[in-house]
């Protein structure tokens, strides 16, 4: 299997770099930047952090442009110092879209990519900014050595701002043609957004009555890459809001995600759908491992640690988080006195989860020590915490709140992307726009992206073991129910 | 450095004097109100508490047996001795950690009955 790469950046890293390559006279330009690399199971992500501005002399401009060696040598010891690589970029002013590189351009990175690994220890990236419509393109020089130095060509280009912008490299990613099922939903934001938002490989953490409703939503609208993430087994109790799941999958001792996956191929308009479930938790790092080869995260779950991985991951690694969920409060005597659901884009320029004040990081040291499970301490704590909890009717409700999130910031109607952090509060029927900003303590939104080099809070994850050695237990004549469920599954899924 | 090591080197600046014993990283702090102010009092964390500091707060104040709290949900410590005691800490994540953490174990001090 072919590792894919990608690159990655804030819009306000962007910015600068725009200013930097393009020139009021209409020449190229070039520039060189730091990344940190972003490791996952089958994608390396080269997130830019800043650029090395250019001194007089260290290019020479001609129409084309040339970088001196004394440039490159600067920028790759300031990479080497930082525990970063290097980025090499140049600017078609002329261009529109994803740009192939020109004899002069190959040249140019295979002649410096071999010193610059040699010296930072990480691969050159070279990027290239079309001046028409701010398209970028990219490859790492990470085949071969010597002469024998070659690029991989990345799939996409990143921009994590208001709205998530990606150019995408049609030569490694096309775009699946639109089919009649995908008619209606094409006509809402037109072609080239279809493109765009069919391709990015999204994953959904918790498949619970919301993950399950959004992933089937995303399945419905024509995505091709879907990964569902959660550990869980369907049980009695989950059958009043996991729409879709029956009494046969609590008796089969099916997982959450193997009904999720079930549902989204039932909905999915793709061609052909990559629906792919895992039940590994994002606390593991193998989690980890796994989200980072994702474009977008949904993220479904209510428990702190997982939502303290995320909230990190949204920064240090730059894939945008969409968060969100439910309270509902009862009063004494059992009756309902109000409920309200928020949903936010965790991402760089956005306050992260700690200072909207949807994350409680002691609760987190209580679930990375299993606590919150802990019979015996819960008990002598008397804590007074209000157990989560969704009911059908609004869990919908939620779903609709993520996805309008998305929307907005994947398509941007009306030239606005992420409108921030939303509540809706249903008792009065209000939706008030959260004025949250990043505490000047915050350890996530001002940083620069970390990549590999982040702290991340994955390790052994009790709950996932346990939930998963119990999925493995299931007797042999389950088992074999099971199979035939699954082979009349597919013979009626054969049939519509 | 391991987050143990910084979390030492924050509260150091704070003058007070940490040291690891034991797997606990042990200082001494000065409550202002209650039962015990004015006089120096020995707590700890453990130190696989701070693997993810300052990300992570730990959770369990460890304490001589002879300081005695109100209310708590208590279990043994790693020091013969001891006992560490459940308390959550507010809004974590907002402030310098160190100066954070001191304040909240010396509010949790400013408990104690003995």
């Amino acid at each position: 299997m072919t590792r894919r790469t990608s690159v990655a950046m804030t819009g306000p890293t962007r910015d600068v770099l725009c200013d930097l390559l393009l020139r009021s006279d209409g020449q190229e330009d070039l520039c060189l930047a730091l990344y940190r690399p972003s490791t996952g199971r089958r994608r390396t992500t080269a997130l830019i952090r800043h650029p090395v501005a250019p001194n007089d002399g260290d290019r020479l401009v001609h129409g084309n442009v040339t970088v001196t060696a004394e440039y490159i040598l600067r920028g790759a010891e300031a990479a080497h110092a930082q525990q970063c690589g290097l980025v090499l970029l140049h600017s078609h002013p002329g261009g529109r879209g994803w740009q192939a590189m020109s004899g002069p351009d190959r040249d140019t990175e295979a002649s410096y990519a071999n010193l610059v690994r040699e010296i930072t220890g990480l691969p050159l990236v070279g990027m290239t900014l079309a001046g028409r419509d701010q398209s970028w393109s990219a490859r790492h020089w990470d085949r071969g050595v010597g002469r024998h130095v070659a690029p991989t060509e990345c799939t996409n280009v990143r921009v994590i701002d208001d709205r998530l912008t990606i150019t995408w490299n049609d030569g490694v990613d096309p775009a699946p043609a639109t089919n009649p099922r995908q008619t209606r939903t094409v006509t809402a934001w037109g072609d080239a957004a279809q493109a765009d938002l069919v391709r990015r490989r999204v994953l959904v953490i918790g498949a619970g009555s919301v993950g399950l409703d959004v992933a089937l939503r995303l399945a419905a609208s024509g995505l091709v890459h879907i990964t569902m993430m959660d550990f869980d087994l369907v049980e009695e109790h989950n059958l009043d809001r996991l729409v879709g799941a029956t009494r046969r999958d609590v008796l089969l001792r099916r997982t959450k995600v193997h009904v999720a996956r079930r549902e989204a191929f039932r909905n999915a308009t793709a061609a052909h759908p990559h629906i792919r479930i895992t039940d590994l938790s994002i606390c593991e790092p193998a989690g980890l491992l796994e989200a980072l080869d994702h474009d977008v995260i949904f993220c479904c779950v209510d428990r702190p640690w997982p939502r303290a991985v995320l909230n990190g991951l949204a920064y240090s690694d730059l894939v945008p988080v969409i968060d969100g969920g439910i309270a509902i409060d009862t009063h004494a005597d059992g009756t309902m006195r109000n409920a309200t659901w928020r949903s936010h884009i965790v991402r760089p320029g956005r306050p992260c989860l700690i200072c909207t004040r949807q994350l409680d990081m002691g609760q987190v040291a209580l679930d990375i020590q299993g606590l919150l499970d802990d019979p015996d301490y819960v008990a002598g704590a008397n804590r007074g915490d209000s157990v989560g909890q969704n009911v059908a009717p609004l869990s919908i409700s939620v779903t609709a709140a993520l996805l309008g999130q998305y929307v907005s910031f994947s398509v941007a109607p009306g030239g606005v992307g992420d409108p921030g952090p939303l509540q809706y509060v249903l008792s009065t029927h209000d939706l008030h726009h959260l004025d949250h900003t990043s505490t000047p303590g915050c350890l996530y939104e001002p940083a620069c992206p970390e990549g590999d080099r982040r702290q991340d809070l994955t390790g052994d994850h009790w709950g996932a073991e346990s939930a998963r050695a119990k999925a493995a237990a299931v007797p042999w004549p389950a088992r074999l129910c099971r199979m035939l469920d699954d082979l009349l599954t597919a013979m009626s899924a054969g049939r519509s | 450095m391991g987050g143990h090591d910084t979390f030492a080197a924050q509260i150091a600046r704070l003058g007070l004097h940490p040291r690891v014993e034991a797997e606990l990283v042990i200082y001494g702090l000065e409550p202002v109100e209650g039962t015990r102010a004015g006089s120096v009092v020995d707590t700890a964390v453990a130190i696989d508490e701070l693997a993810w500091w300052p990300q992570v707060p730990p959770h369990w104040i460890h304490l001589p047996d002879d300081v005695t709290l109100a209310r708590t949900n208590s279990r043994p410590s790693l020091r013969p001795g001891w006992m560490m005691h459940s308390r959550q800490i507010a809004d974590w994540g907002r402030d310098d950690p160190g100066v954070a953490w001191a304040s909240h174990v010396r509010g949790v001090l400013g408990e104690a009955r003995t």
